[in-house]
């Protein structure tokens, strides 16, 4: 039997998972070249409500833990073709061929069409876990001083206890249909800049053209697709820049060993210091914890 | 390709087949087997020295050179396209085929002098400034408006409309290119009317140096077919039912 035995019930310990969720950002940007054209992202998010269940078998189940992206931006970069000339038959050959063609040129130039995406939830649905106890030495601690002299100079040992996922399940980004809309504006706007310079007559000439075709028509024909914009970034998001496996995995990284759900200096104080006396501290060895459906149980045995 | 907005496309309103720009190309066919050499002219300078090789065992109908990057205003040195196998300078075209004489970027005004390399040859040298029969002129205006089509060299003029682009009732890529026969004292059809960016290609019956300058430009029906956002507004303000008996006393 153990020397040492703490409990926390179901209610606290959802108290504790919440400390830690509420502590949980991620934050990342990267780009991508992707033939025609290039693509970035920008997304920093936090975590937001959830339920908590602990079970018999020593597991944890997190489900339904809202992915709030504060920031969820997106850019696709390409050259646009507003209208080309040339490229026609000037000596057909017998066989209603070409034998003779005039050099294309393409008029227009590269514009870039940023998405924000930002105040999109996502949400964890699934996390299994169990608690995994976890002996913390201070790397910043002075080198060669004892764990006593560590401790006065506020670098105490500690046992820390972590949840410690066995899988993580994270809803892919959903964007919603109504992107389109917005997509269509904002190519219209990096037209309008890319166009800055021209005459008038040019203008109208390019924006003929381009209407001609279609904006949304001739942007899919450029980034190579033929459903919905919507869908495009979704595939963009969640499998080309994976930004849900990303998250999923910074997820299981924080819960198993970034923010302990509970954690005691090594060796623990049970009487503080005081008339010119040192504190009195017992050293804890063999921690273990798990949980019931009740309650959070931590043990421990006394001795160095 | 990676599209342009070359400042020339839209500076350069006029053309000529005897100063080469982005928008004017010249076709030339090339019957006789034999060594060629030509040269680029801007004015009266020398801008560079190019080689054609007209040779039965080769495949390649069409010859394209493209003279700005003769001069090097092309970065791409040598895009090694159709008829251009032995560097950036070199381009080979079957007997039964043609070279094309074009300007990829920049400001162009060039003209070629092309003749055979053998100095005994007696045949005449092909000059981009004094087109012959089975030469073409490949013209395109982007510019709407009114133009004069003039054969300087054959005295004969036609007239060239081109149509304002209209949001809708724009076909893109345009129609197929218009043909214009000109020789001495003859200009058919005298007058075509095209949309911006379509073809017109000049068949010369005669000598001929083809000239479009812009007579009228056409600049629409004077409010720009780009939407503009409607932004915010003030509402109106509306005065309500007291403030209107108070007017009204």
């Amino acid at each position: 039997m153990s020397h040492i035995t703490i409990a926390a019930s179901a209610n606290a310990f959802v108290q504790l998972f919440d400390a830690l969720r509420d502590n949980f950002t991620f934050s990342k940007s990267d780009s991508g070249s992707f033939g025609p054209f290039t693509a970035s992202y920008s997304v920093a998010l936090h975590l937001s409500g959830g339920t908590v269940q602990l079970n018999d078998d020593g597991t944890i189940e997190i489900k339904d833990v809202d992915i709030v992206f504060d920031t969820l931006t997106a850019s696709a970069c390409f050259n646009l073709p507003g209208f080309c000339v040339g490229g026609w038959c000037i000596v057909p050959d017998p066989w209603n061929g070409c034998l003779v063609g005039i050099p294309k040129i393409c008029i227009g130039g590269p514009i870039c069409v940023p998405i924000d995406l930002s105040g999109l939830v996502s949400e964890i649905t699934d996390v299994r876990a169990s608690l995994l106890a976890k002996y913390y030495i201070d790397p910043a601690r002075p080198p060669g001083v004892t764990d006593l002299n560590a401790e006065f100079a506020g670098h105490p040992n500690k046992w820390q206890v972590f949840i410690d996922p066995a899988w993580v399940h994270i809803d892919p980004i959903n964007v919603p249909d109504t992107v389109e809309n917005i997509f269509e504006n904002v190519v219209k706007n990096a037209i309008y800049n890319m166009m800055g310079p021209l005459p008038g007559w040019m203008k109208d000439l390019l924006w003929a053209a381009i209407k001609a075709t279609g904006i949304i028509a001739l942007v899919k024909g450029i980034l190579g697709f033929v459903g919905k914009i919507a869908d495009w970034l979704e595939t963009l998001l969640n499998s080309i820049f994976d930004i849900v496996g990303l998250v999923e995995t910074a997820v299981a990284d924080y819960f198993a060993s970034k923010y302990p759900i509970y954690e005691f200096e090594d060796p623990y104080p049970i009487l503080a210091a005081g008339g010119g006396l040192i504190p009195v501290k017992i050293p804890i060895r063999d921690l273990a914890a798990t949980v019931n459906s009740h309650e959070m149980i931590v043990t421990a045995n006394v001795g160095a | 390709m990676i599209p342009t907005l070359d400042a020339n496309l839209y500076t350069q309103i006029g053309l000529d087949s005897g100063s080469l720009t982005m928008l004017a190309t010249v076709v030339h066919p090339m019957t006789e087997p034999g060594e060629y050499r030509g040269v680029l002219h801007s004015g009266k300078e020398v801008d560079a020295v190019f080689y054609i090789k007209v040779d039965r065992e080769s495949a390649m109908a069409q010859a394209d050179v493209d003279l700005a990057s003769l001069t090097g205003e092309s970065s791409d040195e040598c895009k090694c396209s159709s008829g251009n196998h032995h560097g950036p300078r070199h381009f080979t075209v079957n007997p039964k085929g043609y070279v094309v004489f074009h300007v990829s970027k920049g400001g162009g005004g060039y003209f070629v002098v092309v003749e055979k390399a053998d100095e005994n040859s007696k045949a005449k040298p092909f000059d981009s400034r004094d087109l012959k029969e089975g030469d073409l002129f490949a013209a395109t205006i982007l510019r709407p408006g009114t133009y004069s089509a003039t054969n300087l060299n054959a005295k004969s003029r036609g007239e060239i409309v081109v149509t304002y682009p209209i949001v809708g009732k724009f076909a893109n890529p345009p129609p197929n290119p218009v043909r214009i026969t000109s020789g001495r004292d003859t200009h058919e059809p005298k007058r075509v009317m095209v949309q911006p960016g379509q073809g017109i290609i000049f068949e010369p019956k005669a000598p001929s140096r083809f000239k479009i300058e812009l007579l009228k430009a056409d600049d629409g029906p004077g409010q720009s077919s780009i939407p503009v956002r409607d932004g915010w507004r003030k509402p109106p303000v509306v005065k309500s039912p007291t403030q209107r008996r108070v007017k009204s006393k």
